[in-house]
């Protein structure tokens, strides 16, 4: 219930002020996933890249964070980058430990991007494959330890 | 774009929003206006607001919900608990008299639009245009009409934004951002005042808070426990239309009291019947109006269930099942307590919203529960392995730049991941500003 009117009135946001530059909404067929594309705009060393964010939501949205990570399928790939695991997790601590509540989709989107556009090298996490064979379905369920962003 | 899709979602009968006025440059300041009335977690109009030690305020329940989750302020991070709430009685007054008056000025400031556009044809080319042809956009997926003259009339007319209560009373915090709070606080007692009794100039000093308030209101005012300024609705205003007529004969007969009370002397004190009363009132609102928060460790299972036998909840289900019921009854309950008396809802109100919660709940659960199942098994079965993983991962101290990963609690290490998250969020915070400001 929390959740619904809050995402309904995120999507009337959508709708009506539309979306930052190089993010699109794709789909939210639902108030449980939504999905975004995401593109790194300007000289970055994913220019001409295009990614796909899926999100979801529990009934404890926005008093808990959605659960994010990017697409991996027959259209999509998983950013190379030091945080994105080569199945899509993502290890940003804007979505575990220092999610607030006031947080939308939408900065989610724009932090991501932001995350991307100033990443120097294209590398994937340390572990990435051990991770990946591991990993729940849920990146939420993962207790992540937050890579310096700084690096 | 996606606008076929998300019709269907966006399809909510009380929906409403700040863009829902004509930009700044055709009506100044509503806008923000509407938005410094909303809760910035539930984005709707603050119900029970209550500030925080940082000085931002939040719906009762959005912000005990919270702070269940994460002692802090969600705007502002800086570290916060349940007492450190305090009722923001001015933010609720002025969320009362925004809901009785938004239908009107929206209708207003919608008649001002068109004069705009008719005025500026194709000369202010790009953004006078885009406006007229986006804004009635939005509201034609309420409105089959296609005419903006029947806009207007829908928009003043049935408007669906009074038709629910707990829309017109929800609450939000982006306030502090757009500084508008000061103003709509200041401003909170004498628009209502004046506005409100055409014949009766009258306007008295409360003896408590020392706002002004109209004579006839004083006994209202005063029993509300400074909570209510009313105006020409009373304490009616946010209830659906079909109580309204009846209400507001009500409170004409209960402003008659009032003046049979004082005499109909303008500056008379209030009566001393409503003293007592406001005596009255205020021990009952003691500590006992508020339920306390429970360590659910330390609990035997029979103690629980009695616990919740006492406020009438089911024991059904699990051990788990009880303590969360419990928990957010309590929440539920305390948050309902910092309502304005009129505004609180019953118990019985109460126990459905508590319902649809579990029911939702449970609905979610279903849906996830295959996936869950497997994944959750698959990751116990490779714990140890996942924890070196974990252990590998470990943020590396930045180097040279002087920040230094800190210990977060149960000694976990944050990096600057954190600070950047911020900056992101206040970013984002400008550019939502700028497009009210547009
Ligand atoms: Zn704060
Ligand atoms: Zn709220
Ligand atoms: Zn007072």
């Amino acid at each position: 219930m929390t959740s619904t009117r809050r995402l309904q009135k995120e999507l009337m946001d959508i709708q009506t002020n539309g979306t930052p530059v190089g993010i699109k909404l794709l789909s939210a067929d639902d108030f449980q996933t939504w999905y975004f594309s995401i593109e790194v705009l300007g000289e970055t060393v994913f220019a001409g890249e295009q990614f796909a964010l899926k999100f979801r939501f529990d009934q404890q949205y926005p008093i808990s964070s959605p659960a994010v990570q990017f697409v991996v399928d027959d259209k999509y790939k998983a950013p190379e980058h030091p945080h994105v695991y080569s199945n899509g997790h993502i290890c940003a601590s804007i979505l575990g430990s220092e999610w607030s509540p006031v947080l939308t989709v939408i900065a989610v989107c724009v932090t991501l991007q932001s995350m991307l556009a100033s990443c120097k090298k294209k590398e994937r996490p340390v572990g990435n494959d051990r991770y990946v064979l591991h990993a729940p379905d849920n990146p939420k369920k993962t207790r992540f330890e937050y890579h310096d962003d700084t690096v | 774009m996606v606008a076929t899709d998300l019709q269907s979602l966006l399809d909510a009968p009380d929906a409403h929003d700040p863009t829902d006025f004509p930009p700044q440059d055709v009506a100044p300041g509503l806008r923000l206006l509407d938005d410094s009335l909303r809760c910035s977690v539930c984005r709707d109009f603050y119900d029970a607001p209550m500030s925080i030690n940082c000085g931002h305020s939040f719906c009762s329940l959005c912000i005990r919900q919270a702070l269940d989750a994460k002692q802090e302020c969600p705007s502002c991070r800086q570290p916060a608990t349940e007492a450190h709430l305090r009722k923001n009685t001015a933010a609720e007054s002025a969320v009362k008299a925004w809901s009785e008056s938004r239908e009107f000025i929206l209708r207003l400031s919608k008649a001002e639009e068109r004069r705009h556009v008719g005025d500026l044809p194709a000369a202010n080319g790009s953004s006078g245009h885009e406006d007229s042809e986006q804004r009635p956009r939005k509201r034609q997926r309420t409105l089959s009409e296609e005419d903006s003259d029947a806009e207007v009339e829908y928009l003043g007319g049935t408007s669906p934004y009074f038709s629910s209560r707990g829309s017109a009373t929800n609450s939000h915090i982006r306030a502090q951002e757009t500084g508008l709070p000061s103003k709509s606080q200041s401003q909170s007692d004498s628009p209502l005042s004046e506005h409100r009794s055409p014949n009766s100039s009258s306007v008295v000093e409360c003896p408590l808070c020392q706002r002004r308030v109209p004579l006839e209101s004083i006994n209202q005012h005063i029993d509300s426990g400074c909570t209510l300024t009313p105006s020409a609705g009373g304490p009616s205003s946010s209830r659906p239309h079909a109580s309204r007529a009846g209400s507001r004969d009500k409170d004409k007969q209960k402003a008659q009291w009032t003046k049979l009370f004082d005499g109909g002397s303008g500056a008379a004190p209030p009566s001393r019947r409503s003293k007592e009363k406001q005596k009255e009132r205020a021990s009952e609102a003691g500590e006992a109006e508020y339920l306390p928060k429970v360590a659910y460790a330390t609990l035997k299972d029979r103690r629980l269930q009695e616990m919740l036998a006492e406020h009438g909840l089911p024991t059904a289900g699990d051990r788990a099942a009880w303590e969360r019921r419990h928990q957010k009854w309590v929440t539920l309950y305390n948050a309902n307590a910092d309502r304005a008396p009129a505004d609180q809802q019953s118990p019985a109100q109460l126990k459905r919203a508590l319902k649809r919660w579990e029911d939702g709940l449970r609905a979610a659960n279903a849906r996830r529960a295959a996936a869950d199942v497997d994944a959750g098994a698959h990751q116990r079965a490779n714990s140890a392995a996942f924890r070196e993983l974990v252990e590998a991962a470990r943020p590396k101290k930045a180097a040279g730049t002087g920040r230094e990963g800190r210990a977060g609690e149960d000694g976990r290490e944050t990096t600057g991941m954190q600070d950047n998250s911020l900056i992101i969020v206040q970013r984002t915070l400008d550019v939502r500003k700028h497009n009210l400001e547009d």
